[in-house]
């Protein structure tokens, strides 16, 4: 499975949610599951700084659409190809 | 110094791969202003070289240099052709000795093992040029949709895809993709490759073909070509 690097410049990141709000899977995963934690968000607020969450285990992961990017009134966030190995 | 010696060059304007062996060197170039993300040549390609990269991104931020639609590993790739042949945008091209090689030349086109792609071209938005070959409806799976996201109209290179507006009034129901135009789809899949959650669904209903091809070879790519989608690939996975 691939997994695309979300980068997140902390110094601009305010922290307003709206990445966490309008990513495709993480809403998919609120609909099934009705919360968001580690296990199931891709991208979630903690202490004021939108953190992507990364594991090899996980169901779910970055799909690399770039609906965050572009909601990002900031304009802190990046998206890396990663190259599988 | 091993050989093959791999070189990438990445520009805003293409993606060139040089593969250098030793008597001879190719080259894929990929035209990323022609290329729309629609995963045709990841579809068909026999060995895996090519798979799904971040789509939606980089047709939203065409200009970020890094950010490619298609992973391309160069040492899985056996430079058959068969992603030059069948890509609708025409946007890959070949490269032995520094010289381009025409379509026809291609091996598995002059000895027949694929058959005639017999396509027609249309014109598209933003003078795109495409080659359809194939025919295909697109499957929304309504509950599936994260609502908004837009991906696929923002990859359709034909434009036949709208995402509806919000309705007026909270008890009036409304689709979440609409499928405008049947008439003016390629069949590319790029809405299909795009979706990040698999609610859209290209199903190929025809290939338009001709002339002899290898009993071997093409059938099972036909099926690879129809079946292989990359959000039911990840549950196979599993």
């Amino acid at each position: 499975m691939q997994i695309y690097e979300l980068k997140i410049n902390k110094n601009t990141c305010t922290g307003c949610n709206a990445c966490v709000v309008s990513c495709p899977i993480n809403f998919n995963e609120l609909r099934k599951q009705s919360f968001l934690n580690d296990s199931n968000a891709v991208i979630l607020v903690k202490n004021g700084i939108a953190i992507p969450i990364y594991d090899d285990k996980r169901e779910v992961n970055c799909d690399g659409c770039g609906v965050c990017v572009k909601f990002c009134p900031q304009v802190a966030i990046r998206i890396i190809n990663v190259e599988k190995e | 110094m091993s050989f093959p010696k791999i070189s990438r060059d990445i520009t805003k304007e293409i993606e060139k791969i040089k593969v250098q062996f030793l008597i001879e060197n190719l080259e894929l170039i990929l035209n990323r202003e022609k290329c729309v993300g629609c995963g045709t040549c990841a579809r068909v390609c026999p060995k895996d070289a090519i798979s799904r990269g971040p789509v939606g991104m980089s047709r939203r931020f065409p200009a970020t240099e890094d950010i490619i639609p298609e992973l391309y590993d160069p040492k899985l790739c056996v430079f058959c052709g068969t992603c030059v042949v069948c890509c609708p945008f025409g946007a890959l091209t070949m490269k032995k000795d520094g010289e381009i090689i025409n379509l026809a030349d291609i091996p598995l086109v002059a000895q027949k093992v694929m058959p005639k792609l017999e396509f027609e071209t249309k014109k598209l938005l933003n003078d795109r040029i495409a080659k359809q070959w194939a025919k295909a409806t697109v499957k929304v799976i309504d509950e599936e949709c994260a609502k908004g996201c837009g991906s696929c109209a923002e990859v359709c290179p034909s434009g036949s895809i709208e995402i509806a507006k919000r309705p007026e009034h909270g008890w009036e129901m409304s689709k979440n993709v609409e499928i405008v135009d049947e008439d003016a789809c390629v069949a590319c899949g790029a809405c299909d490759n795009a979706c990040p959650t698999g609610a859209l669904i290209l199903e190929i209903t025809e290939v338009h073909t001709s002339g002899e091809f290898e009993e071997r070879y093409w059938p099972p790519l036909l099926e690879r070509l129809k079946t292989l989608r990359w959000s039911k690939k990840e549950e196979a996975a599993e």
